[in-house]
């Protein structure tokens, strides 16, 4: 069986305990307007291009059947109207501009992958953590590798937005050893404003995940002008609350890594100023999540 | 010529200060073990002292043996300030002058009887030129005290039946009667220093005491330790916590350990001294952790030096691991880590006649030379090798046959490096030793070194029992990465034919960006990827296979290193362009590891490239060096994961790991304002040092180098 990846990190150690290796899955059915990895959404491989690497160097406008690359005024274009992702271009591009990110992959290798660290796993207790995108996007595919990881005696983290039919959440309970569960927006119409889907099936299966006795841990990016709003805060720990096998809530704050990959994909940048916040104020935020949360509460 | 003729006066020699000097030519007709003896007799006798700095040891700060235009100095026996006498001679009235133009004669002509080590080709300047590191036997003097050394010289003297031999033990015995001058020297600078001084008696009453006589309790043991130091010339402390061990235990005070092995590193750190190793094994086989390891670790705290070697095995316990994040947390990039198993291992594999006791007192001398302290001569760096220069001339040679294979460049490669590995070694270094045997006797460390004094045998002319000689390899990866390049590149894409591709190497790149970024895009040693850590290891293999083949003379065999401290920035400078896309004169990379910049998929990856390579046949020590952002040590979670990155390199085969805790944004503002961070250490190739004292290129070279977070 194969599925689309766009990246296999090596020595991940934001993403769950120990030395792990993170997968990260393409695709995704959210648009989430702070989206910190743009180039997941489509689950396609596609090109990327970062007009500063280029060195001018020639090869793609010589190769591009379609003549997507274009010199105006002096300046390396990509016209995506033309293009037809045949990845001509990227093949002789040694610079950097060009790129395909995301390629199709077995799951045999990308077990392989994942097990060149297995030495360090087993003495750091860490092991695989799949992400994306959203790896429910690909049910059959995320299911095979976390059966294979299981096989192979590794610790198992998986990301995942929720929005997914439960059945499929289910039936990954036993094998992954902790969800990491977003926790995006807590008020249903700013949810539906924020990510382009609804909250409602999103807390319905972590609540009974919860029941099935899975690990849970609440990620919850944290956006200055969107969603740092006391309320959320409070409803944050509110459902932690409601969970009896919650092991931690994680603050993510924002941060606007991903905003020159949307500019590049066409979107809007809603809000230009934003920035980086302050440290004091992250520590606020958690101070505020903390003090009504049962569990710990951390920067993730 | 006859030298006896333009002898220089030894009186006027002295009266101008040089008490070296004139005992180097008070005789007429010595042997060179007589005169050197003498040499350091009349040096002890009469030579500066340095001053009393009012704390618990004696001597401290900076020695004095750089303020003479001669004077003792470890790694050749003597030093020579020409820029002094140069500064000095307009002063000078006509006789003394004449008295010092005759000894710069005897001093050149001295030098030049070992100048064979530069013979032939001297491109491979990547350590070498023959300096000797050493650690004398700290631990006998302790015990057994220097009147029992003068007691074995005399019985010695008593056996000899040549004049040779005889001539030896004489020159012991001047040798000491100069210590025995120097030490009475020493009581009446401090006897004579104000009285007020809190710690001035004390000392006084060990120093009457120690080193002549065994010290008696922990207090003696460090003036000893301390006072032999300076003696030797301040070079290796050596294994301080098994040394200090026996005199603590008896009567352990912590804090008063702390402030004595504090004041002892400061002694260190003034004098740019070097290695101690920490930890380890007991001859039995048992750990040899105790507090005194713990104890030297937070005692150097911060300082620059000594450079501390844990020697790390599995048993090691919790405390220790948190001792020694806690030492690198502190900014000096202290301790390194080594594996004990694979050292012990790969020492006995080596056939060195090393019993089991003395194994366990491996040391690295100087940046981090595998020895045996009290008991070894095994040069540092005797010679070294640039792998990349050797390519880079191969490929010269064969690249314009369009017709040749990728197999062929690697044999031709092959046979181009045991080529220069037979030179250098049998034309350079072997006659180099014979020469130090002949003509350059190094009579402290002969005293101080077993078995001299027992075989009546100079420390440069076999009398140290086990001898071996540690050479340096350079630029590893860049061959590997290269060969690696041009087999995608040239011979498997074939984008440009071999001759073009030479053409470009030689125009340096030059017009031909896109074809260099295409070879940086080929695969890269660090990366965890087989097919070019294969032909690392291949390579690897073959030049240690080849170093330790050739015959050693001065006994033992060659053992290989990977040390660049920091010359991995001037080894690169005589090396042309390189097919893995490096432009002509750029540093080559460090040590063991990859190109700096070049490991992209994480220290994990790197870590399992580098332990592809046969590392025990290169127990001179195989260096690696990786840095880690500050907040690496931060916290328990993250000091955990960098416990599993070392445990698993080392289960791995790894020999040795040197970590440095930097934050980027302080080595960018260093770049900028040197004078804030004066006290800003990096580790670089063997050894820490303080960033301001690298060039601005390795300061740049520093930067590159990949940064790792742990959490």
């Amino acid at each position: 069986m194969t599925g689309n990846i766009f990246q296999i990190q090596r020595f991940s150690i934001q993403d769950g305990p120990g030395i792990r290796t993170t997968v990260f899955l393409k695709g995704c059915p959210l648009r989430c307007l702070w989206c910190h990895n743009p180039e997941s959404v489509c689950p396609k491989p596609h090109t990327f291009f970062s007009p500063k690497q280029c060195i001018g160097c020639g090869y793609c406008f010589a190769h591009c059947s379609q003549h997507a690359h274009q010199m105006i005024d002096g300046v390396h274009v990509l016209d995506r109207s033309l293009c037809k992702e045949c990845g001509e271009c990227v093949k002789g591009c040694y610079s950097g501009a060009l790129e395909v990110v995301g390629r199709e992959a077995s799951v045999e290798e990308v077990i392989a992958e994942v097990l060149k660290d297995l030495p360090f796993y087993q003495t750091s207790g860490g092991g695989m953590t799949l992400s994306g995108g959203e790896p429910m996007a690909q049910f059959e595919f995320t299911q095979a590798l976390l059966t294979a990881a299981r096989k192979a005696n590794l610790n198992t983290c998986l990301e995942t937005s929720g929005f997914a039919p439960f059945d499929r959440l289910s039936a990954l309970v036993s094998l992954v050893d902790l969800f990491y569960y977003d926790c995006k927006e807590t008020d249903p119409a700013r949810h539906l404003e924020y990510t382009g889907v609804p909250l409602e099936p999103i807390v319905e299966n972590l609540i009974s995940l919860d029941a099935l006795g899975a690990i849970t841990a609440l990620r919850c990016p944290i956006i200055p002008g969107l969603n740092a709003r006391e309320d959320h805060f409070q409803n944050i720990a509110a459902l932690a609350n409601r969970l009896k096998n919650v092991k931690e809530v994680q603050i993510l704050p924002y941060h606007p890594l991903g905003r020159s990959k949307l500019e590049r994909l066409g979107k809007p940048d809603l809000n230009p100023d934003w920035s980086f916040p302050e440290k004091a104020v992250v520590e606020k935020w958690i101070a505020e999540v903390a003090q009504f949360c049962r569990v710990p509460v951390l920067q993730g | 010529m006859n030298i006896n003729l333009s002898l220089p006066d030894a009186n006027l020699l002295m009266s101008a200060g040089e008490p070296f000097a004139a005992g180097f030519c008070e005789r007429p007709d010595p042997t060179p073990n007589e005169r050197y003896a003498l040499a350091y007799r009349r040096w002890f006798e009469h030579g500066p002292l340095p001053a009393y700095g009012g704390g618990h040891l004696y001597p401290s700060g900076l020695r004095s043996t750089t303020t003479s235009i001669m004077a003792p100095w470890y790694p050749y026996t003597f030093s020579w300030n020409q820029s002094l006498l140069d500064q000095r001679l307009p002063q000078m009235d006509s006789g003394t002058k004449a008295a010092f133009q005759s000894l710069q004669l005897l001093a050149t002509t001295e030098i030049e009887k070992l100048n064979c080590i530069n013979n032939g080709t001297t491109d491979h300047f990547v350590g070498g030129g023959g300096w000797t590191h050493g650690i004398v036997h700290y631990g006998r003097v302790l015990a057994e005290g220097l009147d029992q050394y003068e007691t074995r010289v005399r019985a010695g003297l008593a056996r000899a039946t040549d004049s040779q031999t005889k001539g030896f033990y004489k020159g012991m015995l001047d040798l000491l009667a100069g210590i025995r001058m120097y030490h009475s020297r020493s009581l009446e600078l401090l006897k004579q220093s104000p009285a007020s001084n809190p710690h001035r008696d004390r000392l006084i009453e060990a120093l009457s005491h120690v080193p002549f006589k065994p010290a008696r309790s922990f207090y003696e043991a460090m003036v000893a330790h301390n006072f032999v130091y300076y003696l030797d010339d301040c070079d290796n402390p050596g294994r301080l916590d098994a040394v200090l061990w026996p005199y603590y235990q008896v009567a352990p005070n912590r804090d008063e350990a702390i402030a004595l092995v504090s004041e002892f590193a400061d002694n260190i750190s003034a004098n740019n001294g070097w290695s101690t190793a920490i930890g380890g094994s007991h001859a039995d086989g048992t750990p040899a952790y105790q507090a005194m390891t713990e104890i030297v670790l937070a005692a150097t705290h911060g300082r620059y030096r000594p450079t501390l070697e844990l020697r790390v095995r599995p048993d090691m316990p919790d405390s220790l691991w948190a001792a020694a994040f806690d030492s690198l947390a502190s900014g000096n990039g202290q301790p390194g880590f080594y594996n004990e198993a694979q050292y012990l291992a790969g020492l006995r594999e080596s056939d060195l006649g090393l019993t089991e006791e003395d194994l366990v007192q491996w040391n690295g001398g100087g940046c981090t030379e595998t020895m045996i302290q009290g008991c070894s001569n095994v040069g540092s760096l005797d010679a070294g090798f640039n792998l990349a220069l050797i390519l880079a001339n191969t490929l010269r040679r064969m690249l314009p046959n369009n017709a040749v294979t990728f197999e062929e460049v690697v044999t031709a490669y092959k046979a181009d490096v045991r080529e220069v590995i037979i030179q250098v070694l049998d034309k350079q270094v072997n006659p180099y030793f014979t020469a130090r045997a002949l003509h350059r006797p190094q009579p402290m460390r002969t005293l101080l070194t077993d078995d001299c004094i027992d075989r009546g045998q100079d420390f440069n002319a076999g009398g140290a029992r086990y001898n071996w000689s540690i050479v340096n390899i350079a630029g590893l990866a860049n061959a590997a990465d290269s060969l690696e390049a041009l087999r995608t590149v040239v011979f498997t894409q074939r984008a440009v034919t071999p001759s073009q591709l030479g053409d470009i190497l030689e125009r340096n790149f030059e017009g031909q960006e896109p074809l260099r970024l295409r070879l940086g895009a080929a695969p890269k040693y660090g990366n965890d990827q087989p097919g070019v850590d294969a032909l690392a290891a291949d390579i690897a293999d073959f030049v240690y296979q080849e170093i330790r083949s050739v015959p050693c003379n001065r006994g033992g065999r060659f053992i290989p290193s990977h040390i660049m401290h920091e010359t991995f920035g001037s080894a690169g400078q005589a090396v042309g362009a390189t097919p893995d896309g490096r432009r002509a004169r750029e540093p080559l990379a460090d040590s063991t590891g990859p190109v700096q910049g070049r490991d992209i998929s994480g220290p994990t990856a790197m870590l399992r490239s580098v332990a592809r390579l046969p590392q025990r046949l290169a127990v001179g020590t195989p260096v690696l060096n990786m840095r880690f952002q500050k907040s690496t040590l931060a916290n328990s979670e993250s000091r955990r994961r960098l416990r599993t990155l070392i445990e698993t390199y080392f289960k791995m085969g790894g020999m040795q790991l040197q970590i440095t805790a930097v934050d980027r944004a302080e080595l960018e503002d260093a770049l900028i304002h040197p004078e804030q961070h004066e006290n800003l250490i990096v580790r670089i190739g063997g050894f820490s040092t303080f960033f301001n004292r690298l060039s601005t290129d390795l300061k740049h070279e520093v930067l590159k180098r990949t940064e790792y977070a742990l959490g």
